[in-house]
């Protein structure tokens, strides 16, 4: 197997371990000190049960050691960490290494790159978000029926686990011998295995809607999976007045395109009210057509003390397993955290059963 | 029998209202129910007599929720349950008393013999650079949930340390590498070599200078050891500032020290200067024993007309006057205020808007090492709040963040429960909490909440004239 060194490290990364482990032999993953320091845990950037991997903060002699290196994506607002990561890109190109860049690139930076892999005869990938085409073919639009049992995944606010828990159940629901279809905007996808979808089309909407249904559709009628499973880039609503997201508008057109049997909701760690969930299942019902199915508990605490309305606090993953214990089946939908693999294995089962071997059913 | 609603009834020119504490909502109504809701507040309900349309129209806004008692049953900070995890990962600013030493002796200080004698006194105590490393380690594994950390400089007066600022933030950038870290720093001017200048912009520092006003106010108060004024220096450094990185200046902000018998004309003088026009401006009054004193009523008088110009140009979107950036603090201010009147639901646990979690948001860290919750409380035993060699002390946090248990039959009966702003620094007295010196401090903070709730019926009232005048206009507005 290859050796893989990931630069730079953060908690985004984690959900794609397990995954990158049958691929390769994880050999680095670097962080900057700022992120996690030299030894740690990965663990502890999402404050849970150690996983067993180490950060290191080591750059060039990580690079050095591995034959393929994945710079990953950084926000362009994270200038210091974009900082970081360019120069771990130009040091794993120098080392001839075969490189995956998830990192946007501005056009000189590009070519710059491009000529110093001329000069030490690295491989680079360049993973950018693509510009979707505009669906075109509008005399011929035809919104297709889908075969298949499709559950989404949403987040009630941005990092709840929701990547996490996406490619858990996708795992998990394989390893059952289960064939699954794995949409989502996450650039890692095609590294593992996974599909990608911009949601974000230069479009109309009606336009959106029929590429989204036929990317989907297209998929469905080549793979042949036993489940669908759609991750949505924003969450369903707008949570306050500061953080609209995009209302939901994303959720409701996929929605209309595809339309879903249920979701797996991920929520920050919030009081668990009997009467909260099943309003809210109810709502969700009825605006996007799908009942929530579970609920993942996240560790992701919402902290407006202080200047971000939508700050997070990451509180330790046995607070929220002691908080769950005994509260996990007093509504009709159960709760979870589902990065515990006790927990994944039980929702996986119910999913098979209520979705995919079941005793009988109406042929439409 | 009806119970005596948590509310507070305001009458305008314009209108009749009540404020519902339980909700921190304002509701307009009209006059004879405004009256029945006055007496039910002032008089036993079985003595008012009221005609049965009033009555039907009170017992539908009780019936919605509305015209309630109190609700809140006991006093507990939201935060309190998850203190030590908050603490733990989600400390936002970092805020070092680099020294205790200072080159002037501004004659209200509070770091004065003679001033609060529950705080400490100038001294010639410097943090040493090795616990202000220990400081930043502190803090960056207290802060692995915040997005941008911040570290903030603060004296005495700082720069008389600046050899050792250079080596801490050299240190923090190392520490944490990765993450865009910003800095502040509050100086009083008077230092700012090129050489500083240059450290400081080429880090991007945020300054908050202290200048009290033009030369004739600074220079009353602001002065060195030797009593001469230090307004000179302060401009001409200010001014040094400006032409090397004019575009920095938006960055800086004036930390403005009113006295109680200041002119305003003569204060805002000082805006005449090109460089000032457009500066923040953080604007105190001075204190005694922690209490701002009373600003004389010519400075109220001609500081409120400004202000009326100003809202009037804020309402209208038109150009009226030439503000200045004490007015623009002051709009900014009631813009804020405003976006606090939302609907909230009290719960029967809650506490008053004031305390903010000890630490969490400016994590105040002595010469010595000892964290107290912010750089203005006492720098007293009752308020350290841990060390960074021991951490957080929790239950100590919880006492300061908790002070309203010390008058909870008070606040639980107060219409200005939501807004009120009485923290653990306006609840200390010698340097401990104390429940009469909490008490003290509730007039003016049930008066900054009758502002804000004011502010909000003003901007409703003005919302109404103007959809008068344009249907009296046909759409043209004056």
């Amino acid at each position: 197997m290859k050796k893989l060194c990931i630069v730079p490290f953060t908690a985004r990364e984690i959900p794609l371990l397990d995954l990158l482990k049958k691929q390769y032999s994880i050999e680095s993953l670097v962080s900057p000190k700022g992120i996690g320091l030299d030894g740690e845990d990965v663990s502890v950037l999402i404050n849970c049960q150690k996983i067993g991997s180490s950060i290191t903060n080591e750059v060039n002699q990580s690079i050095k050691r591995c034959d393929t290196v994945i710079v990953t994506e950084v926000e362009k607002e994270m200038m210091s960490l974009r900082t970081y990561a360019l120069t771990a890109l130009r040091c794993a190109i120098d080392e001839g290494k075969e490189v995956y860049c998830y990192l946007d690139l501005e056009d000189n930076e590009k070519k710059e790159m491009e000529q110093l892999c001329k000069d030490s005869g690295a491989k680079l990938i360049i993973n950018s978000d693509n510009e979707i085409e505009a669906f075109e073919d509008e005399e011929n639009l035809n919104l297709f029926k889908f075969e298949t049992p499709i559950l989404y995944f949403c987040e009630e606010v941005p990092d709840c686990d929701g990547y996490s828990v996406f490619l858990k159940l996708t795992q998990q629901l394989q390893d059952r011998g289960k064939s699954v279809l794995a949409v989502s905007s996450d650039r890692y996808n095609e590294l593992i295995g996974q599909k990608y979808l911009n949601f974000d089309a230069k479009a109309s909407i009606t336009s959106q809607l029929y590429r989204i249904n036929f990317f989907v559709h297209d998929l469905e009628q080549r793979n042949h999976p036993d489940i669908i499973f759609i991750k949505l880039p924003y969450p369903l609503m707008r949570y306050n007045d500061e953080n609209v997201f995009d209302c939901g508008v994303s959720a409701f057109l996929t929605a209309q395109a595809v339309p879903g049997d249920g979701c797996i909701y991920c929520s920050h760690a919030a009081p668990l009210t009997v009467d909260v969930w099943d309003t809210y299942s109810r709502s969700i019902l009825t605006k996007f057509g799908y009942p929530i199915v579970a609920v993942h508990i996240s560790n992701r605490l919402i902290d407006n003390s202080g200047n971000d309305s939508l700050g997070v606090v990451r509180i330790p993953q046995q607070e929220i397993l002691k908080r769950l214990d005994g509260l996990r089946y007093s509504t009709t939908i159960p709760f979870y955290h589902l990065l515990i693999n006790e927990q994944i294995e039980e929702l996986g089962e119910y999913i098979i059963s209520e979705f995919l071997d079941l005793p009988y059913g109406v042929i439409k | 029998m009806r119970q005596k609603p948590l509310v507070l009834p305001i009458r305008t020119a314009l209108g009749t209202y009540f404020y519902e504490t339980n909700r921190n909502e304002i509701v307009v109504v009209n006059e004879q129910l405004f009256e029945c809701i006055e007496q039910v507040c002032t008089h036993d309900s079985d003595e008012i007599l009221v005609a049965d349309e009033i009555e039907q129209q009170y017992d539908e806004l009780q019936s919605n929720g509305y015209l309630s008692p109190g609700c809140v049953e006991d006093i507990l900070h939201p935060a309190t349950a998850q203190l030590a995890n908050l603490l733990d990962r989600g400390i936002s600013m970092l805020s070092l008393q680099i020294t205790q030493q200072c080159n002037l002796r501004c004659k209200y200080c509070i770091y004065s013999e003679d001033k609060n004698l529950s705080q400490r006194s100038h001294s010639s105590n410097v943090m040493t650079l090795d616990v202000a490393k220990k400081a930043i380690l502190f803090y960056r594994q207290h802060s692995i949930d915040v997005g941008k950390p911040v570290i903030c400089f603060y004296g005495g007066e700082p720069l008389l340390a600046f050899p050792t600022i250079v080596k801490a933030v050299e240190y923090a950038e190392d520490v944490f590498e990765g993450r865009d870290i910003s800095y502040n720093i509050t100086t009083n001017g008077t230092l700012l070599s090129d050489e500083i200048i240059d450290f400081l912009l080429d880090h991007d520092f945020k300054i908050t200078f202290s200048l009290d006003g033009p030369k004739a106010v600074h220079d009353r108060n602001r002065v060195f050891q030797n009593g001469s004024g230090s307004y000179d220096q302060v401009i001409s450094n200010i001014l040094k500032i400006h032409s090397k990185a004019p575009e920095a200046m938006e960055k800086m902000n004036i930390s403005m020290v009113i006295q109680p018998d200041q002119d305003y004309r003569e204060l805002i003088s000082i805006f005449n200067e090109p460089a000032l026009k457009d500066i923040s401006v953080i604007p105190a009054v001075v204190e005694e024993n922690s209490i701002s004193k009373q600003l004389s009523s010519d400075y109220i008088s001609d500081f409120s007309y400004e202000s009326f110009l100003s809202l009037v140009e804020y309402f209208r979107d038109k150009k009226i006057c030439h503000s200045n950036p004490l007015q623009t603090s002051y709009i900014n201010g009631f813009k804020q205020n405003i976006d606090k009147v939302k609907p909230t639901y009290l719960g029967s646990i809650s506490a008053p808007g004031g305390p903010c979690i000890p630490g969490k948001l400016r994590m105040f860290i002595d010469c010595f090492g000892n964290i107290f919750p912010c750089e203005r409380v006492d720098e007293s035993a009752d308020m350290k709040i841990g060390t960074i060699e021991q951490g957080f002390d929790i239950d100590r946090v919880d006492k300061i963040m908790n002070v309203a248990r010390l008058t909870p039959d008070l606040c639980k009966k107060c219409w200005a429960f939501p807004f009120c702003g009485i923290c653990a620094k306006a609840s200390s007295e010698e340097g401990k909490l104390s429940a009469s010196r909490r008490a003290i401090s509730c007039k003016d903070a049930r008066y900054n909440a009758y502002s804000i709730i004011m502010g909000k019926i003003l901007i409703y009232e003005n919302q109404q004239h103007m959809r008068k005048m344009n249907q009296i206009l046909g759409g043209k507005v004056l």
